[in-house]
């Protein structure tokens, strides 16, 4: 045996001792992703503890929903999204369970459909608890702003023994949010709202909205405040056409809510996003942007809507695009 | 006009309002009024002081968004705060008096109700423009008033069974509207808010929709005043002295009819007013329900109900408890104060 058959052969050895060793990392790692029991904390402080991976998941909170789809796994049905299905999901009805509405969702289906997890939202299930866990778990997240939407990513990745990919979307998503803030250029004033009839409300920089256009350098018209720092859920506040035009954003991002206000109240027509065509009716993604999906998707359209020059339309299923609020029929 | 004024007034019991007391009513009412109105057009976000206001009311609202604001948002609310106020007023007058009921309201026709449940229907199958809404809400209340007469008509408008027909036509329609809500969902959320009754936002083109309706209705109601202190009578008395009950409650129940239907499709349904202002304003006068000249009573009624009105419209938009309350709920809330105030003093 020549040195150089020598060489070649203990090159092959260490090769293989190296793929062994990588398998046997990996086989480990993903074991250790996979062992159960897993305990889980959710938003109300209850550890909730898994002894195996949940099979028939309901989504009642559409950021459950979101996050388990960017994790890889799927639900077997969610709540009722503004009466439609999370279009932003590309959630074929068909294939989902409808739920009910999030905050009346259908307990007899619930049961039927052997529901062992439930993902809700605080406010809305966490009050039928008792209800709830007569069926599955319950985990119930109280998502406001950004840090609310990695720590439920964490949570909820975590009892499929994904933790490493939940990290992984933070981070990226973070990368994203440094990067978009390096290139967007300030001087722009932006509003977030959304309108029931007659009344309308309007968002702080604290919530997860507001604070996208922190990073997008653009001004929130409506400014921050103080006691969402107390109480998260103090993000929003009513507002009247006579503020509005005193406020008078250059971008208006509007939920898609019902009624005339925008058609019927000359004052709008004088607000520089109706001037200037800029103002937009937005999927209903917005109302729960807290999922790894929705939270890129609304992030990169807002970016483009604002710096139309500068960042890419980004591609979004066609029915969660933000559409040009009309003021006249 | 009835043909023998002398027997129809000899029949009638009418106490004699005194002069001073008259005069003390309408003039704090209309200071009241007038306070209110300013008040109204000078607050809010973008500040203006008085003689600002009186500048920019008859400024180019091309050129000034206060102006604007002034001409388009402020005076507007404030009008059709009087407006609705005066109108809903009156009509509850005209109801208690033809039903000779001190708890009848516009809404014991059917009238506030069917309004809600067209404007409802219309908002959840094709959401029309405002003018056009306004028009359904008023045909919609007119039909179920209609609808209420034609259930009493076999009485001759008994007060009774004229009561009673309201009550039921009014659940009916909002069980309806709880339905349509239902089967709606999500899309009927600023439906809910309209509900509540509220003068937020409502421009010119409302009040464009509104004062007509409301003038008619109040020039109606003077007009035929004289057959509301004839109704208050026993029916027999009626008859015997050659007036027809039945077709007078229905003109006149018509008349409230057409006033409160537009008032709800401008404003909501907005509770309380329509049955606390006409006690407010006997007890003012000091007189009961059936011993006053309605020539009087029901201008004053809507004087009265105009200056509440448009009273706590302001209070509401002072914002004096950290928000400002729409005036569904403010009146009820204050109507239902003032109502315990004249139960306890025994004036209802």
């Amino acid at each position: 045996m020549t040195d150089k058959h020598k060489l070649e052969g203990m090159k092959m050895k260490i090769k293989t001792l190296i793929s062994a060793s990588l398998f046997a990392v990996l086989s480990y790692g993903s074991a250790l992703a996979a062992e159960y029991p897993v305990i889980v904390a959710d938003d109300r402080n209850i550890a909730v503890t898994f002894t195996e991976k949940p099979k028939n998941v309901a989504a009642l909170n559409i950021v459950g929903a979101d996050i388990m789809k960017a994790i890889g796994e799927k639900p077997i049905g969610v709540s009722s999204y503004g009466g439609e299905m999370p279009v932003y999901l590309e959630y074929d009805a068909k294939d989902y369970v409808d739920f009910g509405l999030l905050h009346q969702p259908n307990f007899e289906l619930l049961t039927e459909q052997n529901v062992d997890l439930v993902i809700g939202l605080t406010a809305y299930n966490a009050p039928f608890a008792e209800e709830f866990v007569k069926i599955g778990k319950l985990l119930t997240y109280d998502i406001m702003n950004i840090e609310d939407s990695f720590r439920a990513t964490n949570s909820v990745a975590k009892i499929f023994g994904q933790s490493e990919k939940a990290a992984e979307l933070n981070d990226s998503f973070k990368e994203l949010l440094n990067d978009y803030h390096e290139k967007s250029k300030p001087g722009q004033s932006a509003i977030f709202m959304w309108v029931y009839g007659d009344l309308m409300y309007a968002y702080y920089t604290e919530g997860i909205q507001g604070s996208f256009l922190q990073f997008l350098n653009t001004k929130n018209a409506m400014g921050s405040n103080l006691n969402a720092l107390i109480d998260k859920h103090d993000i929003a506040r009513p507002i009247d056409p006579e503020e509005l035009l005193e406020l008078n954003p250059d971008v208006i991002f509007s939920f898609r809510s019902e009624g005339n206000t925008y058609k019927n109240n000359p004052v709008f027509s004088k607000i520089n996003a109706f001037k200037n065509k800029r103002a937009y009716h937005v999927g209903l993604q917005y109302t729960q942007p807290h999922g790894p999906i929705a939270r890129d998707m609304i992030f990169k359209e807002m970016a483009h809507l604002l710096f139309p020059k500068t960042f890419e339309k980004p591609n979004i299923p066609a029915g969660a695009e933000a559409v040009a609020l009309k003021f006249v029929d | 006009m009835p043909n023998n004024q002398n027997i129809i007034e000899s029949a009638l019991i009418a106490q004699p309002i005194k002069k001073l007391r008259l005069s003390l009513v309408v003039g704090v009412s209309v200071v009241i009024m007038l306070a209110s109105f300013l008040f109204m057009l000078s607050a809010g976000r973008m500040s203006t002081d008085l003689l600002e206001v009186a500048a920019l009311l008859f400024a180019d609202s091309e050129t000034s968004n206060k102006a604007l604001v002034i001409q388009e948002l402020r005076l507007p609310r404030a009008l059709i705060a009087i407006l609705v106020g005066a109108a809903l007023s009156m009509a509850g007058t005209i109801i208690q008096s033809i039903t000779r009921n001190p708890l009848g309201s516009p809404s014991l026709t059917g009238v506030t109700a069917g309004a809600a449940f067209a404007i409802v229907l219309a908002f959840v199958t094709y959401s029309p423009k405002t003018d056009i809404l306004m028009l359904v809400g008023t045909f919609g209340g007119i039909c179920a008033a209609l609808i209420t007469f034609s259930l009493a008509r076999q009485s001759r408008f008994d007060p009774v069974h004229l009561t009673l027909a309201g009550v039921s036509v009014s659940i009916f329609f909002m069980a309806a509207i709880s339905a349509l809500m239902l089967l709606y969902g999500e899309s009927t959320n600023a439906i809910y808010f309209w509900l509540i009754g509220s003068f937020s936002g409502r421009t010119m083109v409302e009040l464009s929709h509104l004062w007509y309706w409301v003038f008619i209705g109040l020039a109606l109601g003077v007009i035929f005043s004289p057959y509301l202190n004839l109704l208050l009578l026993d029916d027999d008395i009626c008859h015997s002295i050659g007036i027809n009950v039945t077709k007078w409650r229905f003109i006149l129940g018509l008349i409230a009819v057409i006033l409160t239907a537009a008032c709800v499709a401008v404003a909501g349904p907005v509770g309380f007013i329509g049955f606390i202002v006409p006690h407010i304003t006997r007890k003012l006068l000091g007189v009961q329900l059936a011993s006053i000249d309605h020539k009087i009573l029901l201008p004053l009624t809507a004087l009265v109900g105009g200056a509440l009105t448009i009273f706590m419209d302001a209070l509401s938009r002072s914002q004096i408890i950290g928000i400002e309350l729409p005036i569904g709920i403010s009146s009820t809330f204050i109507g239902g104060i003032l109502f315990v105030i004249l139960f306890k003093k025994r004036s209802i």
